[in-house]
């Protein structure tokens, strides 16, 4: 990929040169970081120094999870940096209870500068769209206000800039708003719409249902937040237009880590922002092709140092890479939106999705879904349906599709519900469990 | 040393911990950073696809000098990488009359003047507020520097004050010296020759408020005028070391000593021998430097003209910043006397390392003006030194020279200078 852009940073220019590399080259340059990190973090972290000898590798150093976080926050702080380089955060508890932690604020122009760029690059996405932002705390950016006369002038004309990012809070999101953002976006030269796969499948839904076409057509979608469903996916690029596409991150470490590529649902991590592994239940690399959890090392938080952090995600490992990346063939979801059956098969929202919509296509009856398992090897599919209940010719055929995924003897029971739930962040949840066993 | 600064950005954060500790990921990461920019090299510009062959080890690239620069510019220019990234520049041509055109990253820009100049800043003790009075040449202001306009002006403190050494007389000296009181801490950069002038300015007006450092670049910074800087200016005096073709802050001198050590993100470091293999601890060395950011043009293996000394393996590395000795001067500013003895401006600036002798040198240069003649030229403090301050002298060069050469000392009332108005230390005359 030409490498274009004249006010690329030193960051941007490594990362595009690392997506025509080769993989070794690039392994070799995020291993390294990844052993600087660790090597600070030993000399300077007091819970990772109490772990004892630098001598001990990379892959038998403990998984950080959520609990160890919690519980050993201050003791991960390092030592020697100042205490104005944290900041102190907070994730949403949208896949539990609240956490804290801190980052660095040297990170902020790499994450919102570099990291950004490189993902809208890889995409194609344009730089000077404006974004609508769809999120549970979206922050508005106005737009330039032009200098000197041009811009006193049209301030005297009540002339606004078109704005660099539009916030549509999902808290706001109600039936009776759409039209009004539908006319907004119409009054945009272009656009980006980015936020929660789940709130954006929500607007496209409502543009459907009300029929407020044709609708205003983005130049590009891009979800993250929560897990983009085929149905979802189709829908958007139905109702909207535009080409779907997803970026993936975390608070704890960097909210655009890795994004798909053009036309799959492939993800290509940065080799300069993190780390990443892939593990299994015993905390071993999962082979190609199977399910793993996310794991994660930061290769830029100097203050307080996470490494091997267990995102709670679950992927599908590749052997292939993408030049000098690494690649995952899917994410699938929130290990907490997967449900391993007595057999071992997994129920994820990916899974259902592609059973439902790809497999086969229930599109024009079901509007949407969740899945939960409220007893063990016994689930629940909570359905809103596309207008009237379809009666029990197509639940049968539901039943029968998920059937091809589940255990056979997996108790599956079809629910009719007027709306899904939403938890408190406004993602809403697609599969879970619903009992202690 | 506290990683410090809020503002730091994540590359100075990084140039700064690779100074820590045993310092052997910050090595891998240079040498995989070194691979990263000789792949890219090697798959997208036409002279390096030429002559590296798929697979070649780094060590066996060929070393890039400025006359292959100047042979075969075009063809070192990354196809992949979008003209207007490209920043076209030459060199000053003070080592060598010849200009050589060639193109930097615009990528770099943070790379060096933020982050790279952060961590010397850092690993110096200049603070980050400290004004920056740049006395060289052509020194330029910082392009981000908007001062304010009307009363508020005189109050403001640029990060950058450029002051032209080209006429810079005592008149002016003093007033600089008036300006940089206003605008404390601040510390004074430059050619060390032009950083002289300001030390005559301040021993003879005196100094209002001492700077916090001093830090040479671009010439030879020697022994004697490092103690004659600090003495006259009440400053620790440092050097920063760099070229126009790899940047300006590629290394620096450790505080208190005259070891410099070589920033691991910004360049790879070689100090190899006339053979071009690695050169032995206590031996001299070419500097031989790969551009770790320039994906524009790519410099691998680019010898910059200047001669170092191995340090022994135990003061070879601080952390991850490899270190050499003392860098004695250009290739083509040492002289070769009769037997093989070599002469470095570094060597005849110790000449002049005691309280007794310096007080009476002023400036010096050292031309060889025979095959086995040497020609010390002395600006001498008035009124001139006593005569057993000129045996001295005398004495020590004609030890220093060694048998089968002689050496003549020369009174001069200044020191002759290139057109570039940097002043030459040691030059052969002798066709």
């Amino acid at each position: 990929m030409p490498i274009r852009d004249p006010l690329a940073d030193p960051f941007l220019a490594k990362m595009c040169a690392a997506l025509g590399g080769t993989p070794d080259t690039w392994r070799e340059v995020n291993q390294a970081l990844r052993d600087a990190v660790v090597d600070h973090a030993i000399r300077r972290a007091p819970f990772y120094r109490d772990l004892g000898g630098s001598e001990r590798p990379f892959d038998e150093l403990p998984v950080m999870t959520k609990d160890v976080l919690r519980r050993e926050g201050d003791r991960l702080l390092a030592e020697g940096v100042p205490a104005d380089r944290r900041v102190e955060l907070r994730t949403s508890g949208s896949s539990g209870q609240p956490l804290a932690f801190s980052r660095d604020t040297a990170q902020g122009p790499m994450e919102y500068v570099s990291a950004l760029r490189f993902l809208r690059r890889l995409q194609g996405l344009p730089e000077d769209a404006t974004t609508v932002w769809v999120s549970a705390r979206p922050q508005p950016e106005p737009g330039p206000t032009p200098p000197g006369l041009r811009g006193l002038l049209a301030r005297l004309a009540g002339r606004r800039p078109t704005p660099r990012v539009i916030a549509v809070p999902t808290a706001t999101l109600e039936p009776r708003i759409v039209p009004d953002l539908v006319q907004r976006w119409r009054e945009l030269p272009s656009f980006v719409l980015y936020g929660y796969a789940s709130a954006l499948d929500w607007i496209a839904t409502e543009i459907e249902r009300r029929g407020l076409g044709p609708a205003p057509s983005p130049s590009w979608i891009v979800t993250t937040g929560d897990t983009l469903t085929p149905q979802a996916a189709e829908r958007l690029r139905r109702v909207l237009g535009g080409p779907v596409h997803s970026w993936y991150g975390s608070n704890e470490v960097n909210g655009f880590v890795a994004g798909t590529l053009p036309g799959t649902r492939r993800y290509v991590f940065n080799p300069l922002l993190v780390h990443l592994e892939l593990l299994d239940d015993r905390d071993r690399p999962a082979a190609p092709g199977e399910h793993g959890r996310i794991v994660l090392t930061d290769l830029n938080n100097y203050v307080m140092p996470l490494i091997r952090y267990d995102t709670q995600d679950v992927g599908v490992a590749s052997t292939s890479t993408h030049g000098g990346l690494p690649i995952l063939d899917e994410i699938v979801g929130r290990s907490s939106e997967t449900l391993r059956l007595p057999s071992g098969r997994v129920v994820s929202p990916l899974t259902l999705g592609m059973r439902l919509f790809v497999g086969e296509d229930f599109v024009p009856h079901i509007r949407a879904y969740q899945c939960a398992e409220v007893a063990p090897n016994h689930l629940e599919l909570r359905v809103v349906w596309e207008g009237r209940d379809p009666g029990p010719e197509v639940r049968a055929a539901v039943v029968r599709s998920v059937r091809e995924i589940t255990d056979p003897d997996t108790v599956l029971e079809v629910v009719g519900v007027a709306k899904l739930e939403v938890l408190p962040s406004g993602k809403a949840w697609i599969v879970r469990r619903e009992h202690e066993g | 040393m506290l990683l410090r600064d809020p503002n730091l950005d994540a590359l100075a954060v990084k140039m700064l911990s690779a100074l820590e500790g045993d310092g052997v990921p910050w090595r891998r990461l240079n040498l995989a950073l070194r691979d990263a920019i000789m792949e890219h090299a090697v798959h997208t510009t036409p002279y390096y696809r030429r002559v590296v062959a798929p697979g070649t080890p780094f060590e066996e690239a060929p070393i890039l000098t400025k006359s292959l620069v100047r042979a075969h510019g075009r063809d070192l220019l990354s196809r992949e990488v979008p003209p207007e990234r490209r920043v076209l520049l030459e060199s000053t041509g003070s080592a060598d009359t010849r200009l050589a055109r060639f193109c930097r990253d615009t990528t770099q820009g943070p790379a060096e003047y933020v982050s790279g100049q952060r961590a010397l800043r850092e690993l110096q003790g200049i603070p980050e507020h400290a004004v920056m009075v740049w006395v060289a040449t052509a020194p330029v202001a910082d392009p981000h520097d908007r001062p304010p306009r009307f009363s508020r002006a005189r109050r403001h403190r640029p990060p950058v004050l450029p002051v032209s050494s080209h006429g810079l007389d005592r008149a002016g000296v003093g007033r600089l010296l008036r300006r940089c009181a206003t605008l404390a801490p601040y510390f004074l950069y430059g050619h060390p020759s032009a950083l002289h002038r300001v030390a005559d300015g301040a021993e003879e007006g005196g100094l209002p408020v001492p700077p916090v450092a001093v830090v040479g670049t671009g010439e030879t910074l020697t022994g004697d005028g490092r103690s004659r800087l600090g003495r006259a200016l009440r400053a620790p005096v440092h050097s920063w070391y760099g070229s126009n073709e790899v940047g300006g802050y590629v290394a620096a001198t450790l505080p208190g000593e005259r070891r410099f050590v070589f920033n691991p993100l910004l360049a790879h470091v070689e100090l190899l021998d006339g053979s071009g293999r690695p050169a032995a601890p206590g031996s001299r060395a070419r500097i031989v430097v790969t551009d770790l950011n320039n994906y524009v043009m790519p410099f691998i293996r680019y010898q910059l003209g200047d001669v170092t000394t191995v340090p022994d393996p135990g003061r070879a590395w601080v952390g991850g910043w490899r270190a050499s000795g003392p860098i004695v001067g250009r290739a083509h500013e040492s002289l070769r006397l009769p037997g093989g003895r070599r002469l470095t401006p570094v060597e005849l600036g110790d000449l002049f390392l005691s309280e007794r002798l310096a007080a009476h040198v002023r400036r010096w240069q050292c031309a060889q003006t025979g095959p086995a003649e040497v020609e010390l030229r002395v600006v001498w403090e008035p009124p001139g030194p006593p005569d057993e301050v000129r045996e001295t002298v005398a004495r020590r060069l004609d030890e220093l020279v060694g048998p089968g050469a002689s050496a003549l000392i020369r009174d001069v009332p200044e020191l002759d200078r290139l057109p570039s108005g940097k002043a030459w230390v040691i030059r052969r005359e002798d066709g």
